[in-house]
């Protein structure tokens, strides 16, 4: 038997406190009499004076050191150490991706044939050391090496499967490498779904598969580039070997609307249901099956509508140039405190030029380029220099026409859009890594503003600006995908799909959703809705029948092992305390009535 | 206290009855003979007849050979109140099982066979003062009445039996059987009380419980021994010499308490905590006619 702290045997010393306790107890005996005047006077024995303890403080005593050297014992720590047959190291990975949640017969799902696999590894190849991981897209280890296998099973007991998806397997041999290495195992066995081909060396694959699927594997939700509402974009994969023809439901904040759709055993189908009602951003697909994989018959979609922009204005008000603004995006005067996304610059000088992205009308900046004095020169239609500008995108510079305006002369590079009369109308400056755009005349002076092409050109313009969302961009994410949100602005709060608030650190910009569902963001620039999905690869469990590699004969040979018995006498111990207040309540009643 | 009775000695009690020595004087009849002869099944006497007499009386046998009208008069069974007083002092804890608990099972099996013979039994204990009394009442009602105050009420104070016994007999009207549980470690004294409900005509009883530990203490080495009612303590080495000692000095307390209730006349009955109830009632009390 060895001991991990020989010290603590020091301890036995306090043996030496509860003796002299008991014998200062014994010093004195109390007796409670009905009268003392019986007793008062009575010759003494004088050979009774020295303490002796007595007949109920003898078991107590005995069993308060016996409790002390089970303590003491147990703090020491020792340990066992027997020959006996085991592996060196046994290495057990357990896939935790959402997939083995898939149900493979009543009350039992992949996950839990997987822990209960397991268990029985651990049974029939005792090992001295034993690893447990968990293996998905963020595969961590559970139990480090450890000679404790009561320690393994209770973990084993509190696993979980993931929402996550599936992992790398170089990740799990880094792993490997960081407990100890593949070599100082003499078995590593993952216990997954899939078949695996990429394996770290050594380590055999156990298929824990079973169940079928129906399953929604894509959803996503575009506006209607020309009309109300939103089509939603459905790919419906049945695992089966029958012909299926489910119910599947969209919903967003408001409205419904429910699709029929066939789908041939065994095959993917896709499909777009119009959804005319929705104006809605949060949008949720069901898919109405009883399969043996629920999680993905519901899938999650945030639509990422265009925002407010918010204008900071200089100079006097365009009512023309404001509706123009208005009709491209929903727009919002900025004070000057508060930061914008456009600065709208109407007749004035500018000696120093604002942050941020800048439109300018009929006013100059001296430090890039002025007008030649107040006098204007006669104009003409509108000449486009580049007619495949970006900027010109369904505009006809033909219908515009410019009645006067003054010479402009530039001191930085400077691209002409429009020009009049051989004279800038409308140029692009690029300063410093942003781009100011310049109409170098009062727009009264044109026919501009009361002409089709004001509000497709004043659109472009933003676009080019600013950063407008995409009136088609579509998102969501899957689980265990780091959201950064940083270019949304500062991250303020989030809350998971049941509403609960998740725990952010100071200037935390990014966070990592564990489930699926509709996530609320909220940032400096609003709330707006992540969707989060279980990723697509968990809805095939259909896998490539890969038959698994032979396991390689483990060798088992004789091996130390540790037995520790520190518990043993740390039960023991209370269990002599328990003996000891039985006893101290048995045998003291007398003097607990004085 | 835990009244230390139960279903199945109660039962063997049943058939007893309490009784007195002397002859008890009450208006209402009852079954304890009274000093007035009267009317009952149990004979007394002839006497002539004088006018006036109940004619069913007259006995004609008599008449016939003697040519007297004489009548026959009978014992009058007179109704005897039965007071149980239970000393409740702080010694009173003492032993296992307690004295106290030791005096609470005597006093229930005394009411139960007060009350089984008819007779009203009340229950008073006292310390150095009476507690809450429960007056003489007849009925096996007042049973359970007396069974619970037994079991609420603890040992508590000191003695002070004089105080307590005059306290009796300035609460209670009627004499009557006074059947007295107590250690008798009453540093007050005692007799003042004793002959004060004497005087009163009360008919008394005294029952002296002490506990094993007490009368064959096992102790050695140096002890220290605590008045529980005083608080006083004494320390001693003590030894085979001391516990003889005391032996004698217990025996001497004893012989003395004897003494005094036989100077009284009155009847002492001597018991410790381990001496099974059913045997104090079948053997002594039945042997010194205290019941019958």
């Amino acid at each position: 038997m060895s001991f991990a702290h020989p010290a603590a045997f020091a301890l036995f010393a306090l043996a030496a406190i509860l003796i002299f306790l008991a014998f200062l107890r014994a010093l004195t005996r109390p007796q409670p009499v009905s009268s003392v005047a019986l007793w008062s006077g009575l010759t003494q024995s004088p050979e009774r004076q020295r303490p002796k303890l007595h007949r109920w403080a003898e078991p107590i005593l005995f069993a308060q050191l016996l409790a002390l050297a089970a303590m003491v014992f147990a703090v020491t720590q020792p340990a066992r150490r027997s020959q006996e047959s085991a592996l060196r190291g046994l290495a057990i990975v357990v896939d935790e991706t959402a997939s083995m949640r898939t149900t493979i017969e009543p009350g039992v799902t992949r996950f839990a044939r997987a822990v209960e696999r397991a268990r029985e590894l651990l049974a029939e190849s005792p090992a001295s050391r034993v690893t447990l991981l968990q293996f998905s897209s963020r595969s961590h280890v559970v139990v480090p090496p450890t000679d404790d296998v009561a320690a393994v099973e209770r973990a084993l007991a509190r696993l979980e499967p993931s929402w996550r998806g599936d992992g790398n397997t170089s990740d799990l041999l880094n792993l490997l490498t960081a407990t100890g290495g593949t070599e100082s195992y003499d078995r590593l066995v993952l216990l997954s779904d899939r078949a695996w081909s990429d394996l770290p060396p050594g380590m055999t694959a156990e298929r824990i598969g079973g169940g079928h699927n129906v399953g929604l594997i894509a959803f996503t939700v575009r506006e209607n580039p020309s009309g109300p509402g939103v089509s939603a974009f459905l790919e419906v994969r049945n695992e089966t070997a029958t012909d299926v023809a489910p119910r599947v439901t969209i919903r967003d904040e408001a409205s419904a609307v429910t699709v029929t759709l066939p789908v041939g055993a065994e095959t993917s189908e896709r499909f777009v249901s119009p959804f005319p009602a929705s104006r809605g951003v949060r949008f949720t697909a069901t898919l109405a099956i009883d399969d043996d994989f629920a999680a993905d018959n519901v899938r999650f979609f945030s639509l990422d509508r265009p925002s407010t922009l918010r204008v900071r204005w200089i100079g006097e008000e365009n009512a023309y140039l404001r509706a123009a603004l208005d009709s491209s995006l929903q727009t919002e005067l900025a004070r000057a405190s508060e930061p914008a996304d456009l600065t709208v610059v109407v007749g004035r000088t500018l000696d120093q030029l604002p942050p941020g992205d800048l439109l300018l009308v009929a006013s100059d900046v001296p430090s890039l380029y002025r007008f030649a004095g107040t006098t204007l020169l006669p104009g003409g239609d509108a000449r486009a220099e580049d007619p495949a500008h970006p900027l010109l995108a369904g505009v006809d510079p033909a219908g515009i026409y410019v009645e006067s305006l003054p010479e402009t002369f530039f001191f930085a590079p400077v691209e002409r859009i429009l020009t009049a009369n051989g004279l800038p109308f409308l140029s692009a400056i690029e300063d410093g890594g942003r781009t100011l755009y310049v109409f170098s005349t009062d727009l009264r002076a044109t026919n501009l503003p009361i002409t089709v092409e004001f509000p497709v050109l004043v659109r472009n313009v933003l676009a080019s600006v600013t950063r407008i969302p995409g009136a088609l961009v579509h998102t969501w994410r899957t689980v265990g995908e780091l959201l950064e949100v940083a270019e949304a602005g500062g991250l303020r709060r989030v809350r998971d799909p049941d509403g609960r608030e998740i725990a952010l650190e100071p200037g935390q910009t990014a966070f990592l959703p564990e489930r699926p569902g509709l996530y609320d963001v909220e940032t400096d620039r609003g709330t707006q809705a992540l969707a989060v999905n279980v990723p697509t690869e968990e809805s095939s469990s259909a896998l490539p029948d890969v038959a698994s590699a032979a396991a390689p004969a483990a060798s088992v040979a004789p091996v130390d092992v540790l037995r520790r018995l520190w518990p043993l006498f740390a039960w023991i111990a209370l269990l002599l305390l328990a003996v000891e207040a039985g006893l101290y309540v048995r045998f003291d009643a007398t003097r607990r009535l004085a | 206290m835990k009244p230390q009775v139960n279903a199945a000695f109660l039962a063997r009690l049943a058939t007893l009855r309490l009784s007195t020595r002397g002859r008890r004087t009450s208006q209402l009849a009852g079954g304890h003979p009274s000093r007035r002869a009267g009317v009952s099944l149990e004979f007394l006497d002839y006497r002539s007849y004088f006018p006036g007499d109940d004619f069913r009386y007259i006995d004609w046998n008599a008449f016939g050979r003697l040519d007297r009208l004489l009548v026959r008069s009978f014992v009058h069974e007179s109704d005897m109140p039965v007071y149980l007083l239970v000393d409740l002092s702080a010694s009173m804890s003492l032993g296992a099982p307690s004295k106290a608990d030791y005096a609470a099972g005597l006093a229930a099996a005394l009411a139960y066979v007060g009350l089984r013979g008819l007779d009203r039994v009340g229950l008073y204990l006292f310390s150095k003062a009476l507690h809450a009394p429960l007056p003489p009442t007849r009925g096996m009602a007042q049973m359970s009445r007396i069974l619970k105050r037994l079991e609420i009420d603890v040992p508590r104070g000191h003695t002070s039996m004089d105080h307590a016994l005059e306290q009796f007999v300035a609460a209670t009207s009627e004499t009557g059987l006074v059947i007295l549980v107590s250690d008798f470690f009453a540093p007050g004294g005692r007799e003042r009380g004793l002959d004060t409900l004497l005087r009163r005509g009360h008919d008394v009883v005294a029952v002296h419980v002490l506990a094993r530990e007490e009368i064959d203490p096992k102790l050695a080495g140096r002890t220290q021994f605590i008045d529980v009612e005083t608080g006083h303590n004494v320390t001693l080495a003590v030894g085979e010499q001391t516990l003889a000692e005391y032996r004698e000095r217990l025996a001497t307390f004893r012989a003395e308490l004897a003494q005094s209730m036989r100077h009284r006349s009155i009847l002492l009955f001597e018991t410790t905590t381990d001496r099974p109830l059913a045997r104090l009632f079948h053997e002594d009390f039945r042997a010194r006619g205290l019941v019958r």
